[in-house]
């Protein structure tokens, strides 16, 4: 009887190995994950020492699904703008998009413009943002060129790529399912990787 | 003469530690193209994928990986001796075995190329015997048993795409060629390998050029984006774009 069993638990194992599409609690993460990729600027202001920012976001899946859109705000120190930002570097601080910033803040004119070294090299007056190589203020959404520098008191701050206003969350129903996904992995990854040569899948 | 000539620069240049050797599209991939198997209606508006299998059957499919390795053999491997006589097809058939049997994982070129006379490059080797390269190519089996195919059933967190374009650029500038297996596993909308030969970096990201084996008419263009940190896939007649997943293959013992 005692054989018996382990018979059938191997061959439960055998078919949950042969069945999984690889580790569970990754697929998990992944399904559960949120990305939210800037698509236009809406509005830009100066709160004290902060350039804020306010846009439209387009919330996807991990495989760019689309789920929505939302609102979003963030600020960013003026004294980290004295050079060009990389986009995975970008210090963004999130704000609540209802209200971004303090009263009195000064919003800026958005200006989509060409190029931004051309839009530097205007004559100065007011502070403008000017978002340059979208299409007008939209953004692309490979982030390929989108940027904005900030034209202030003669100077030229940034640029920034909008890209670097991405983000990413993972939605909260995937927490309490990451447990019994563990376990599962803890069964079935160890002869999945001892497999790994048989691993087949059909491409083109 | 003109052999004699070609041998002299090949024993010079080994004699020297191998450079990094530059890639062109037009000169160092193949004339034909992979096939697909399948037949792609990707919607224009909505990039939405579906598909309905080829009737017949296309004769020289399913062989991606096959031809991205074969593409990074011959660059390392192979040397060109244009002005040298033609040989005859079994001649080519045996040196092309003998490029397609070095390292396939090797970084660097061959000190001792397989010299190839009587054409200036794989280009036109292959528009001239594409019926012995597709047969020394070998079967579809290559691609799907390619011994790197276990990494794909693990999660590719941020992280780990970040440190994969980080080490494409590095790797293109070195010289290299890698070999990167495309995927969205568990969905099989995509399931392909690439060779990516060149990587510029702007402002948001990179933009990655790189060897399609679907395409023998221009390189793909990938983009890496550093702000949501994803590759993006482009729009193709196989695939309607979007964000995919990259990993090496051909790349050390395990992949």
């Amino acid at each position: 009887m005692v054989g018996c069993a382990e018979t059938r638990r191997a061959a439960l194992l055998l078919a949950l190995v042969l069945a999984a599409p690889g580790c569970f609690t990754g697929h998990l993460l992944d399904a559960a994950r949120r990305r939210e990729h800037p698509i236009a600027l809406r509005e830009a202001w100066i709160d004290g020492d902060r350039l804020v920012l306010a846009w439209d976001a387009e919330i996807t899946t991990d495989l760019g699904e689309p789920l929505g859109r939302a609102a979003r705000a963030g600020a960013i120190p003026l004294a980290r703008l004295d050079g060009p930002l990389a986009a995975d570097a970008v210090p963004l601080e999130r704000r609540d998009a209802a209200a971004p910033v303090a009263p009195g803040a000064a919003r800026l004119a958005v200006d989509p413009s060409e190029a931004g070294a051309v839009a530097c090299a205007r004559a100065t007056g007011e502070p403008v943002a000017v978002v340059s190589g979208g299409d007008g203020i939209a953004i692309r959404r490979d982030g390929a060129a989108a940027v904005l520098v900030l034209r202030t008191g003669g100077r030229c701050l940034g640029p920034v790529p909008l890209a670097g206003l991405a983000a990413c969350t993972t939605a909260a129903w995937a927490w309490p399912l990451a447990v019994p996904a563990l376990l599962l992995d803890a069964a079935v990854v160890p002869p999945l990787l001892l497999f790994a040569p048989a691993v087949i899948t059909v491409g083109d | 003469m003109a052999g004699i000539a070609v041998a002299t620069a090949l024993g010079c240049a080994a004699a020297r530690p191998p450079v990094p050797l530059g890639f062109a599209f037009e000169r160092d991939t193949f004339a034909f193209a992979n096939e697909t198997v399948w037949e792609y209606h990707v919607d224009d508006a909505t990039g939405a994928t579906r598909w309905t299998e080829r009737d017949p059957a296309p004769p020289f499919a399913l062989r991606c990986g096959n031809m991205a390795r074969a593409a990074r053999q011959f660059r390392l491997h192979a040397g060109f001796a244009p002005d040298a006589p033609r040989a005859d097809p079994a001649a080519y058939a045996a040196l092309v075995r003998e490029v397609l049997a070095r390292d396939p994982r090797a970084r660097t070129p061959s000190p001792d190329p397989v010299v190839i006379p009587g054409y200036p490059d794989l280009r036109t080797l292959s528009a001239a015997h594409a019926g012995g390269l597709q047969e020394a190519l070998g079967g579809s089996w290559r691609s799907y048993l390619q011994r790197g195919n276990w990494r794909m059933i693990l999660p590719f967190p941020d992280a780990h795409q970040r440190a994969t374009a980080a080490r494409l650029v590095a790797a293109v500038a070195a010289g290299e060629l890698p070999i990167v297996h495309v995927l969205r596993y568990p969905q099989l909308t995509i399931n392909h390998l690439l060779l990516v030969y060149a990587a510029t970096p702007h402002a948001a990201g990179i933009h990655f050029l790189a060897y399609d084996p679907n395409d023998a008419d221009r390189p793909l263009e990938i983009a890496w984006n550093a702000g949501s940190g994803q590759f993006e896939y482009p729009r193709t007649i196989y695939f309607g774009g979007g964000p995919v997943k990259l990993y090496e293959v051909y790349d050390g013992w395990l992949r």
